[in-house]
């Protein structure tokens, strides 16, 4: 048994042997698929370890946090709670993100202002203690004696080339403040398994000044023990009007639902390059196996085993998965390197989180890949070795036996094609609001789609058939007609190509949608001629803010016909975090909002009246509030309730956003600040001047003045940058299946080429074998880009209708660009055509004296 | 006499092999005529099969020079020499060499098509030759559906379908057993000796020797002639 088995795994390597190529592309293929989903994961992993490292760093072991109003807590509540009432597991927190510029380098950090002396229990990093460099030498006297001083983790310190007593800028609120670098963070800190990174720390005195925080900080945290409800109470006593003490969770939690559609989308779209990727190691494991089918049939003619031939069949998918796994974990890891960044700069960039996240090899990314790749390949193959193990000598080397079960089932395999779709839509329908379950939807569309190639393929070339003999002569009717009889073979790589066209456009169609409804949006709500604000970032944004005067000076100015403005703050509700927009808006800012629920007549007539919101379209998707709804917002008097007046479109935040008028704002906080102002200009405004008078209303700050359209541009390289991950994944799925069905049309073409030479015998110039060969591979590529195009627009409908109103909330127009069609189209045919250029040139040159001496 | 049909002139064919030449055919000379029954014989491995692809323009000779009814193939390109094989040749292979994936109609049709023949009374011609080999029931059967014997009927139809002026076998029967070997050849015969056309043939079958114009035999890359 086991010689026999030598000798048939002798038979078996050299067949991969003979045709390197095949084997090549196959791995190749295999690697690129398992590459993506490595990847991916990798991203995700990394990702959510870097959120995990950083939200350590910052909050600690606190439990709770004590929160104020926009303008946060004054700082003598926090003294009052310790000195007079004994608190003693609290500390003082001021947390901003500022620039750090070093020689023209710059770097967004989290700056921690913090006291010290109560920062044992909270981040042992910062106690004073423990607050000395590398080399030992402490740093706490400097940095609570010397004014600007700070402290760096070393990572930072390293990118920046920083030294400790080197000095550098600040750059906050649009001012620059000169700061001296009093130590560098020890690497692995004090009761921490991680070194901090994005990281300066201040005494809280330090951080109030260059924050424009004088006698305030951000907030209290504090440690309460699980269970121990009487020291809440008692802490919720001490606290006074429109101050509140959370769970720490709340913040955390708010930041992790804020990324986690952005990564649910990255691993559903590392999941459909895996089933292009799956349907190519189908394709590719069952060309290997019908290849051999005559081989396989004599070998059963001579006495081998079904169990034997597929135990071969096994080792062979084991041995190609192996390879091409061992390579695709290599290619993923390089690749996660790369994405990485560009998903850094997302989450940054969008997303406001300070994520520099190095690339974490995570064991379970890895094994997951592994098993992918492995299990994966295996069960691709199972198909092709029950095929060839089942059949009878004779069947096997009967090639219209296959034919011929296939032919069979293209009846209930449409069939069962209808069933799977409306599966599918059901499941759609059915699984509102999940993600996953809208995602898996898309994919059984996909495979009923997939089983109705068959017939749609019989049925097509039917048709082409008079079409193509008129315009190519025997060619053309010989390769409609070789299509059909030869569909156990053509069908999975028309599936192939077919779903990875579909992929490309459909994918390609949301994005171009998505970013023609933002720009719409954009170009509908960019009412204002400019826009001035204090440059900040989210958590800042808050702090930074511009006063009542400014916007009255800028009135003042002659140009200036009107001025809108902002306050943005993030507030706890009764619904969690909030980012709430105060407005006070002319008519012309009006016009700015879209509203998918409420009249705007009648909105804009209590909006400035009564205790009313506006809530955007991904606050009431995510919180499921309609109009009329009560929304309880916590104001400097407590939790008050506001009426939800009408729903508006937004694609600025896919958190969502609560808005008000500036003057119900006024009534219920304590805040005459604004983050921002729209400038509405006469006509004939030199906008260069009135830049610059805007600039000298406030000359000891860096305003950031943007005109409209500058805005708009600025906001659409946002937007294409946050689906740069998106664009290269969708073109890894195009790779994978363009390696996928050019190594399968190849096979289909060689395999063939004994055919080819009888055909020539006969009388077929090297002219019409040419165009036979290549119309063959063209008519596979056509079926499927034909089948991809109605297949890419509902997915393009399923991603914008389903997906990515359960991801984000937004709702978009459905467009459909011909551009976008047509590349689907184009990469198909051309895999398709390219595909058929070798076997074409091969069978035209060869000797055709040779190739019949083959058969 | 009447101009020869096949007339070979100092045909030489030899393969390269590991940097050195091996000669198949070296300084053949000989003439075919119209209407002949040439039977070709030959060891194994003597040329026997090369000869037959240069008469059909499968191949190139090396030197030398094959005229078909007046016709030098060595000046020819590979399209010309394809074009020449269509309307000239009728090849039987010993192995049927019938197209997988078409059905016995379409494999008839084929040389029809692709000599732009095909129309109402070829379709015609085709059902009655088919009902003359009694495999008229087979029309819409795949060539593997098919016994040898079935397969290689329908082999030599569709090398008369496009009514060629020569036809080529090479070793017809040597896949088939002996009684439907014999039918094969018998038809061969008849078909062929009906239609006027010349035939070589490829074979070692007595039977066949027997019903030959004229024997030629390839010993030692040479051709020689005898009458039968």
């Amino acid at each position: 048994m086991l010689a026999t088995n030598n000798i048939l795994f002798r038979s078996s390597r050299h067949f991969f042997l003979r045709h390197p190529w095949q084997l090549g592309l196959a791995i190749t293929g295999i690697a690129l698929a398992v590459a993506v989903v490595v990847s991916v994961d990798l991203i995700n992993q990394s990702a959510g370890h870097s959120f995990e490292r950083s939200t350590e760093t910052i909050v600690g072991r606190a439990t709770h946090r004590i929160v104020g109003g926009p303008a946060g807590l004054d700082e003598r509540l926090y003294t009052r709670m310790r000195v007079e009432y004994g608190v003693r597991d609290i500390a003082p927190v001021i947390e901003a993100h500022v620039t750090l510029e070093k020689n023209e380098q710059r770097e967004t950090l989290t700056l921690l202002g913090l006291d010290s002396f109560a920062e044992r229990t909270f981040r042992a990093y910062a106690w004073f203690d423990n607050l000395q460099n590398p080399d030992g030498e402490g740093v706490l006297i400097p940095l609570l004696t010397e004014r600007n001083t700070v402290l760096l983790d070393a990572a930072t310190a390293t990118r920046l080339n920083l030294r400790a007593n080197d000095e550098a800028t600040l750059i906050t609120g649009g001012r620059s403040i000169p700061v001296h670098v009093a130590g560098i963070l020890a690497g692995h800190t004090h009761g921490s398994s991680h070194s901090p990174d994005n990281l300066m720390l201040a005494d809280i005195a330090t951080a109030q000044e260059v924050l424009d925080m004088s006698g305030r900080i951000n907030r209290v945290d504090v440690v309460i023990g699980d269970g121990d409800d009487s020291t809440k109470s008692r802490l919720q006593s001490l606290l006074p009007d429109g101050v509140a003490l959370l769970p720490a969770t709340t913040r955390t939690r708010s930041l992790k639902q804020m990324t986690g559609a952005f990564h649910t989308n990255l691993t559903a779209l590392s999941l459909l390059a895996l089933l292009v990727g799956m349907f190519l190691i189908y394709n590719t494991m069952t060309f290997m196996v019908m290849q051999r089918r005559p081989l396989l049939g004599t070998l059963r003619a001579l006495g081998a085993t079904r169990r034997q031939l597929g135990a071969i069949i096994a080792i062979e998918a084991l041995l190609v998965g192996l390879a091409a796994t061992f390579a695709g974990l290599l290619l993923g890891v390089a690749l996660a390197h790369g994405l990485l960044q560009v998903v850094n700069r997302t989450m940054n960039e969008v997303y406001d989180l300070l994520t520099d996240a190095n690339l974490t090899l995570s064991n379970l990314s890895l094994l997951k890949g592994a098993l992918l790749g492995m299990a994966g390949t295996l069960l691709a193959a199972i198909p092709a070795a029950l095929e060839a193990t089942r059949v009878t000598p004779r069947q096997a080397l009967l090639r219209s036996h296959l034919e011929a079960s296939a032919q069979r089932l293209v009846f209930p395999a449409s069939m069962a094609g209808i069933v799977a779709l409306g599966a599918g839509f059901m499941v759609i329908q059915l699984s509102s609001p999940s993600i996953e379950l809208g995602f898996s939807g898309i994919f059984i569309i996909i495979l009923g789609i997939t089983l109705l190639i068959p017939l749609v393929t019989v049925v097509l070339m039917a048709c082409l058939k008079p079409l193509l003999g008129g315009g190519f002569g025997i060619s053309g009717r010989y390769a409609c007609q070789s299509v059909t009889a030869s569909l156990s073979r053509t069908t999975a790589a028309i599936a192939a190509l077919m779903i990875a066209i579909a992929t490309v456009i459909g994918i390609g169609l949301m994005v171009n949608n998505f970013r023609l409804s933002v720009d719409r949006w954009l170009q509908q709500t960019l009412r204002a001629e400019m826009y001035v604000s204090l440059p900040s970032t989210g958590t800042t944004a808050s702090a930074h803010a511009l006063d009542a005067g400014f916007a009255d000076a800028v009135l003042a100015l002659p140009q200036v016909k009107a001025v809108s403005s902002v306050r943005r703050i993030n507030i706890e509700s009764s619904l969690g975090q909030t980012e709430l927009s105060a407005y006070g808006l002319n008519e012309a800012a009006w016009e700015g909002f879209q509203f998918k629920q409420g009249e705007a007549d009648e909105i804009w007539t209590v909006f400035q009246q009564e205790d009313t919101v506006i809530v955007s379209e991904p606050y009431a998707w995510r919180h499921g509030v309609e109009r009329n709804a009560m929304l309880e917002l916590r104001t400097d008097n407590g939790y008050r309730a506001f009426r939800v007046l009408g729903v508006y479109k937004d694609y600025g935040s896919d958190q969502g956003i609560v808005s008000m008028s500036r003057r119900i704002y006024d009534r219920h906080w304590r805040d005459d600040r604004y983050s921002g102002f729209g400038i509405y200009t006469l006509p004939g405004t030199d906008m260069e001047l009135l830049r610059r008078q805007v600039q000298q209303l406030a000359p000891e700050r860096d305003l950031w003045l943007q005109d409209r359209n500058k805005i708009l541009q600025t906001s659409l390289e946002v937007f294409d940058n946050t689906f740069v991950v998106t664009d290269i994944l969708r073109v890894l799925a195009a790779i994978i299946a363009f390696i996928g069905v050019f190594s399968a049309l190849m096979a289909l073409q060689l395999e063939r080429s004994q055919e080819h030479a009888l055909l020539r015998s006969l009388g077929f110039l090297p002219g019409q074998m040419r165009r036979l060969i290549i119309s063959e591979t063209g008519l596979l590529g056509l079926v499927a880009g034909l089948l991809a195009v109605p297949v890419g627009c509902i997915i393009t409908a399923l991603l914008i209708l389903v997906i990515n109103r359960r991801s984000f909330g937004w709702t978009m127009e459905l467009q459909f660009s011909a551009d976008i069609v047509l590349q689907g189209i184009v990469l198909g045919l051309a895999a398709a055509l390219l595909a058929g250029i070798y076997p074409a040139w091969k069978i035209s040159s060869s000797e055709l004296a040779e190739a019949l001496r083959k058969e | 006499m009447a101009a020869p049909i096949i007339e070979f002139r100092h045909l030489s064919k030899s393969y390269w092999e590991a940097d050195q030449e091996h000669a198949v055919l070296d300084d053949v000379n000989g003439e075919v005529y119209e209407g002949e029954f040439i039977v070709l014989l030959g060891k194994s491995g003597s040329g026997k099969s090369t000869l037959l692809n240069l008469i059909s323009g499968i191949d190139a000779p090396s030197r030398g020079d094959i005229l078909v009814d007046g016709q030098s193939l060595t000046g020819m390109s590979e399209d010309e020499r394809t074009l020449f094989r269509r309307r000239h040749i009728g090849f039987v292979f010993q192995s049927f060499n019938l197209i997988p994936t078409l059905t016995v109609r379409d494999n008839l049709l084929l040389p029809l098509e692709l000599t732009g023949r095909l129309d109402d009374g070829n379709r015609t011609d085709l059902e009655n030759m088919l009902e003359e080999l009694d495999m008229a029931h087979r029309i819409d059967y795949y060539p593997d559906k098919l016994s040898t014997g079935e397969q290689q009927r329908i082999a030599i139809a569709r090398a008369l379908i496009h009514n060629p002026s020569i036809i080529l076998a090479d070793e017809p029967t040597g896949n088939l057993d002996h009684d439907t070997g014999q039918d094969v050849l018998n038809l061969l015969d008849q078909l062929v000796r009906r239609s006027g056309k010349t035939m070589i043939m490829v074979t070692h079958s007595r039977e066949v020797i027997g019903l030959a114009d004229r024997l030629m035999t390839i010993r030692e890359c040479r051709l020689e002639e005898s009458n039968c």
